[in-house]
């Protein structure tokens, strides 16, 4: 079956989802992956939303974060705090997403600012959850658009720090645990051309896997920083009939997403 | 002690210049009516602190306010929050960036009346770049505001490492929509609350609208369920279809195209004051907006939930 390359970033994202895991969703592409998923592979994935509830069953996409269908058959609902505190502090999330305008080197994102804070160019949505989420989350996946402008050596603003961080006040970047976060930063980041990891040394980000119909030289043209492609593998993926199906028959009829 | 009044004398006691935090989350169960009751009464200085979606959006546009405080800004995947947007590149408010957790932190700290509550997440972002404080200037001057973003400390007890403190927001007035009061206040929320129970507790003046007000023995029976007591809210308005275009859980959905079509007006100062003048400063009331949204013949004949039918009073209110 033909795909569209969102298509395969989004089954991509959901086959690094395990069964059992608590992931903390946004509405978007990482709610789509979550619940194919929980269709497929992970059928007891557990879902947190940022708005207050925990663990429904979804029967459909929900038009915001707050909508009544991330209630159905919840196993709780109350708060903003209560989530944010009783499961991201304290640690007992698995897995979270972000996704931003900007990924520095470090797998650092910004979703707050286009040009200077001082002197923007474009004012953008700011943080949300998102940099409570790679603070304390046990992993991060980042989902970004594959694009020059989006992939650069230092992002405009650092809203969601990666594997490097800001030391205030003094300002230095370093490594995150300098920073006084968790030693862990962002697991990998999804693309729509590929796979990025992190180098164990460095913790520079570098291509790991490659989508089919895609080229190294594609990624390095396509990323801001200069990337290490030299370890790259074509990923062995091959969408399934069922994934495709579900994608566009169950979880997103209506393309609201993909 | 709460009373009930109309939404008009509800919104009258908003002063200009007040601290305000509007109930809801981002563009959901928002307190749309009264919002554009506060844009009718002309209010003006608001510092807003819930800033999150379409109800602050319109505010900022409006005029209502310069300053806000804002964790996330935005219509979710309808598009950006374009006057918020334009104000902010154009530099003609006051923004202070913030995470969820900084945000939670200081609406908590409000609710328990504590000076402070602390924080472990966000530390080596931008969002405590010193430099890119929004009120750096106004601090120490503007009484509104805490003496410092934030501090930080060694955790004295555990030896956690560094502890970021956030303080409390001191908070005017609430306005929030909620599904059901009871006649002395008592409060009933479905579906995800937000942080309302904090604004419920933490703010000194508490404007309920509501898509119905019940018998308080309807919700007495199930305390539990209740987020607040009515010694907590000040003021109760029945507004039904308060929150629309935004959804309100058990009673109605998201009115998507509606709010599309703000989303796409918005994009643009001109097409954004048509949509002002249309949908808010044309219309003189809540009435008259239900009227032209489509929803007032569907309203005066909406059964209420602990009666099962619409009470002949009502459907005779205009």
């Amino acid at each position: 079956m033909n795909y569209s390359l969102r298509e395969l970033m989004t089954i991509v994202a959901a086959r690094h989802i395990s069964d059992h895991q608590i992931v903390f969703v946004g509405t978007g592409l990482p709610l789509v992956a979550t619940l194919l998923a929980k269709m497929t592979h992970a059928p007891n994935v557990h879902m947190l939303y940022e708005s207050g509830t925990v663990d429904p069953d979804l029967q459909e996409l929900p038009r915001t974060v707050a909508d009544a269908r991330v209630c159905h058959k919840a196993a709780y609902c109350r708060t903003v705090g209560e989530i944010n505190l009783h499961y991201l502090t304290h640690g007992r999330v698995d897995l979270g997403f972000i996704g931003g305008a900007q990924l520095d080197k470090y797998g650092g994102v910004n979703s707050t600012i286009i040009g200077s804070y001082l002197e923007p160019k474009v004012r953008l949505s700011g943080s949300g959850g998102a940099s409570d989420i790679v603070s304390l989350a046990k992993r991060v996946l980042v989902i970004m658009n594959h694009e020059k402008r989006r992939l650069v050596e230092r992002v405009d603003y650092l809203t969601s720090p990666g594997w490097r961080a800001y030391k205030w006040p003094e300002g230095s970047f370093v490594p995150r645990q300098e920073a006084g976060m968790r030693p862990v930063g962002p697991w990998k980041v999804i693309t729509n051309l590929g796979i990025l990891d992190f180098d164990e040394n460095t913790k520079e980000a570098y291509l790991a896997y490659y989508y089919p119909g895609v080229t190294k030289e594609q990624v390095r043209e396509n990323t801001g920083f200069a990337i290490d492609v030299s370890r790259a593998q074509l990923l062995q993926i091959e969408p399934t009939d069922l994934e495709i199906k579900l994608l566009r028959e169950k979880i997103d009829p209506t393309k609201r997403i993909l | 002690m709460a009373k009930i009044v109309s939404l008009p004398e509800a919104v009258a006691t908003v002063r200009d210049g007040d601290t305000v935090a509007l109930g809801g989350f981002t563009i959901a169960r928002r307190p749309m009516a009264a919002v554009a009751e506060m844009i009718r009464q002309k209010k003006k200085d608001l510092f807003l602190v819930m800033a999150q979606g379409i109800a602050e959006d319109i505010m900022i546009g409006a005029g209502l306010s310069k300053m806000v405080l804002t964790p996330y800004l935005a219509n979710e995947v309808y598009g950006l929050g374009f006057c918020f947007r334009r104000a902010f590149e154009k530099k003609s408010i006051l923004v202070d960036d913030c995470g969820q957790a900084f945000h939670i932190s200081s609406f908590l700290a409000a609710e328990y009346g504590l000076p402070f509550f602390p924080s472990i997440a966000a530390k080596g972002s931008d969002i405590y770049n010193p430099a890119y404080d929004g009120f750096k200037e106004l601090r120490g001057k503007d009484l509104r505001l805490p003496a410092k973003k934030y501090a930080v400390i060694e955790d004295p007890f555990w030896g956690e490492g560094k502890i970021v403190l956030i303080p409390a927001l001191r908070i005017d007035v609430a306005i929030i929509h909620v599904q059901q009061v009871g006649e002395k206040g008592t409060v009933r929320i479905y579906g995800p609350q937000g942080t309302d129970t904090s604004l419920l507790h933490g703010c000194k003046r508490v404007i309920v609208t509501c898509e119905e007000i019940v018998p308080e023995e309807e919700l007495r029976g199930v305390p539990e369920l209740n987020a607040a007591s009515g010694l907590v809210v000040d003021m109760i308005a029945h507004v039904p279809w308060g929150a629309h275009p935004t959804p309100c859980a058990k009673y109605y959905d998201m009115d998507e195209e509606f709010l599309r079509a703000y989303v796409e007006a918005s994009k643009k100062e001109d097409s954004f004051q048509r949509w002002l003048e249309e949908w808010v400063l044309s219309l003189p009331d809540h009435h008259a907006y239900l009227k032209k949204v489509g929803l007032s013949e569907a309203q005066r004949l909406r059964a209420e939930a602990h009666l099962g039918y619409a009470p002949t009073a009502r459907r005779e209110e205009k």
